[in-house]
């Protein structure tokens, strides 16, 4: 910024200040929140970027929290679009949070639309019970679309959680190698014709998490950290936040697209949550599932897979975790605008039997994922939480590995395999479709700092992606979309071993941590060379430890030891012999690599991600885009047409 | 503060056996079984694999109910503890009732009902406890609420042949 425009950019924030401290004085009550958020509310400026963003009939809520004198409640309070009034709130929940002021309200006017492009400004009045009034501005933007040729017919978002460039080239060296320098072959996601990059963070921070990292995809919005499909208030409740219209729920209301979410997690989870649900706690597992069923008429919802059976499960049942305080119950004025059902708290129900009452087929395992009808509906729940990553599945496959079986779950399918059997369902549906798949552990296994088990994972997506991409060339009107919620550790490329793994063995045991492990062993630039690994039948690397491997460094890591071997177990908290935290697993070699970051998991990280994409508008990706262009780049495709 | 020792009928156990090998656990030394008493693991309680809805209990689980029997695990660092109880699982853990409520407990743990502690909070002890037992089998609601499914009521410190025999670390 030149020092002409920061002197106009402080004198405005200080008159914005001025103003503000003016309002307060005399005009209390105060309206201290105002949705859809804007930089016209929270800064008083008119400057861009537009934070919150829409199409066309896109529906969302519009909320103000509106803090009352001491004494006093409020008695209504009303919004105006454009100067013309859009409705009185229909609920006055209390805004109970933390910080917020006694009597104080959250008021919603539910499930709101407008056609019309353009930036349009938002206003709240709230009288209180004396009749003192006060009024908030703020600004969202209606997203045109139009001008395009060649509609998409169906949207496959692939999302690698945590899946950042480094990840990308890692796993590339590792399944296909180098020679003088060139990549011997492509990852799947390589072979995409258009690549970008996409900047990640959420309404709150630099750095998201995935609940935000993929709602924006979702719904074309920026959310706070932990929250999905809604904006952010200041009431307890974590299921009566302002929401958003997700694409599933919008282009099933629109055009009738069927929805299909495909994950390695638990289905609950951060990413398959923003796909589904509207809750401000990503972790509020019984309530996210119950949502998933309750409005599976509004969402279009007809695949369902991933792991995460122990929130249908009626509470009690051994491996159950329903509970009742991370259920919900909507508001009335809520369920009643967006059509849903209030939901209830009912962790004593039996989901399971509930989706198969519906006419739902359930499959535990990959074997009978692949005798259910392609026709119908698919729920398929492979584990309790979320399922083993590939390296272990496939370790079990292969019979060199008890991972599984440990689990419990020794016939869990692969991403790809997932992928596969939820194209041919959706595929039925002539209408098209919007389907989510998404490579979790990748991301889990970075926090865990195991790059063998995220690198696999890595690869498990990717062959995920080739599935998509051959659907695609049978069917030109789909549009895949690859890319990531957000980086996770800053995982690199920082060599190679200089040893054979014979030897780095034994330097394992001997236990001279630095004088063993790093100096002698770390191979930068030249010594690095061109790891080689070979690769099985099933696609999958034969060994991860072979002489002069590959090694990754972690640019956000906790404490961890390190002897570069391919760990035999993942950490879990609960196995007895499994290591529960990277300070109990290597710890022979005695190499210490002290964390940046406090506690015994690596962080996600701030960088751009990179995206690619494949079909009908793919070119529509190349450059560097906003995490949240990508839905409207995408929405462009699908109603109108490649530009 | 006393020891939990001073209250239970248990044995403190050394973990004795050499370091493990990579992701193999360590193999305790424990005293030889009393009579009369059956020997329990967590792996015992469920069937593997798991079938297609929940966790089911083994025929080994089932059989032991209302039965005498010794389990080996770690006492569970609880938030809010309560008086007279505590939890047993397989390894040590610590779990956050206000937060998370009991989500973090593994499905294989026993709520441990002390007769003899009835009106106290027990204190945590971090090492292998070896306890002696009666079993119940099936779920039950908890005063605080929570539904507990295998519980174990300690036998009295005088009732119980299975003193500690092993040192305490």
């Amino acid at each position: 910024m030149n020092p002409t425009a920061f002197r106009l950019r402080a004198a405005l924030l200080l008159g914005g200040a001025l103003l503000t401290a003016g309002s307060a004085a005399q005009a209390d009550p105060i309206i201290s929140r105002l949705n859809p958020p804007s930089r016209l509310f929270s800064e008083k400026s008119t400057d861009g970027p537009i934070t919150a963003r829409f199409l066309p009939d896109q529906r969302f809520d519009l909320q103000a929290t509106v803090q009352p004198d001491p004494g006093q409640r409020i008695t209504k309070v009303e919004f105006f679009v454009d100067g013309a009034s859009v409705g009185v709130a229909t609920s006055l929940l209390p805004a109970d949070a933390n910080g917020v002021k006694e009597n104080s309200v959250s008021a919603h006017r539910r499930a709101y639309a407008l056609s019309r492009p353009g930036v349009h400004e938002l206003r709240a009045t709230a009288t209180q019970s004396d009749g003192k009034t006060v009024t908030a501005v703020g600004n969202f933007e209606i997203v045109g679309v139009g001008g395009g040729k060649r509609r998409a017919k169906n949207i496959i978002f692939m999302i690698g959680d945590g899946f950042g460039l480094g990840h990308r080239s890692a796993a590339r060296v590792l399944l296909k190698g180098n020679l003088q320098g060139k990549a011997t072959g492509r990852l799947a996601m390589d072979s995409f014709p258009a690549t970008g990059f996409v900047i990640t963070p959420s309404l709150n921070s630099i750095v998201t998490d995935s609940s935000p990292g993929a709602h924006c995809y979702a719904t074309g919005n920026k959310a706070d950290n932990n929250e999905e499909g809604v904006f952010p208030d200041d009431t307890k409740d974590a299921f009566d936040n302002p929401r958003i219209e997700n694409v599933g729920e919008y282009l099933h209301r629109k055009q009738n697209k069927a929805l299909g979410i495909v994950t390695t997690a638990d289905v609950e989870d951060a990413t398959p949550g923003a796909f589904g649900a509207h809750t401000a706690n990503r972790g509020a597992g019984t309530g996210i599932t119950d949502m998933f069923f309750a409005e599976r008429a509004k969402s279009g919802l007809k695949v369902l897979m991933g792991g995460g059976r122990r929130w249908f499960l009626p509470a009690g049942t051994p491996g159950s975790q329903r509970n009742e305080a991370n259920d919900y119950v909507l508001p009335e004025d809520a369920a009643a605008a967006w059509g849903v059902s209030r939901g209830s708290r009912d962790p004593a129900t039996d989901m399971l039997e509930e989706w198969r009452k519906d006419g739902w087929h359930y499959v535990p395992d990959k074997t009978a994922m692949e005798a259910a009808p392609d026709d119908g509906r698919l729920l398929g729940l492979f584990a309790l939480g979320h399922m083993n990553v590939a390296k272990d599945k496939i370790d079990g496959r292969r019979g060199t590995g008890k991972v599984v079986n440990d689990f419990g779950f020794p016939d869990q399918p692969m991403l790809d395999e997932m992928a596969r059997k939820a194209l041919r369902v959706l595929e039925k549906h002539r209408d098209g479709f919007v389907l989510l798949v998404e490579g979790a552990s990748i991301d889990k296994q970075t926090h865990a700092m195991d790059p063998e088990r995220s690198l696999l994972d890595v690869i498990e997506f990717d062959r995920a992606v080739q599935v998509c991409k051959e659907f695609a060339e049978k069917n030109p009107d789909t549009l895949i979309v690859v890319t990531a919620d957000h980086d996770c550790g800053g995982m690199n490329i920082i060599g190679a071993s200089r040893v054979s793994n014979a030897e780095l063995a034994e330097r394992a045991a001997r236990g001279g941590g630095v004088k063993e492990l790093r100096d002698p062993v770390v191979g930068t630039y030249e010594s690095a060379g061109f790891p080689r690994y070979v690769i099985a039948p099933d696609g999958y690397p034969v060994t991860t430890d072979i002489d002069g491997k590959m090694l990754l460094g972690l640019a956000a890591n906790a404490d961890r030891y390190e002897d570069w071997l391919t760990n035999p177990l993942p950490l879990d908290g609960r196995l007895q012999g499994y290591p529960k935290g990277p300070k109990e697993r290597d710890v022979a070699g005695g190499f210490l690599i002290t964390g940046q970051v406090p506690g015994g998991s690596a962080v996600h990280t701030g960088t751009d991600v990179p995206i690619s994409a494949f079909g009908r508008g793919a070119m529509s990706f190349v450059g560097v885009m906003d995490n949240t262009d990508v839905f409207f780049k995408a929405l462009q495709v699908v109603l109108s047409g490649e530009r | 503060m006393r020891t939990l020792s001073a209250f239970l009928a248990i044995g403190l156990v050394s973990v004795l056996a050499a370091l493990p090998s990579r992701g193999q656990p360590p193999a305790p030394l424990l005293p030889p079984l009393p009579a009369g008493v059956a020997a329990l693991e967590f792996s015992d309680f469920f069937v593997r694999p798991v079938g297609p809805r929940g966790l089911e209990l083994t025929e080994k689980l089932l059989s032991l109910d209302g039965k005498r029997v010794r389990l080996l695990g770690y006492m569970v660092q609880q938030e809010e503890p309560r008086p007279g109880t505590f939890l047993l699982c397989e390894r040590p853990l610590l779990i956050d009732e206000h937060e998370g409520g009991y989500a973090d407990l593994p499905p294989a743990h026993v709520r441990v009902l002390v007769p003899t502690a009835a009106d106290r909070v027990l204190p945590h002890t971090p090492r292998p406890l070896l306890l002696t037992g009666t079993l119940s089998v099936g779920n039950r609601r908890e005063p605080d609420g929570s539904v507990s499914l295998v519980r174990l009521t300690l036998d009295a410190p005088a009732a119980s042949s299975d003193t500690p025999t092993t040192t305490p670390q």
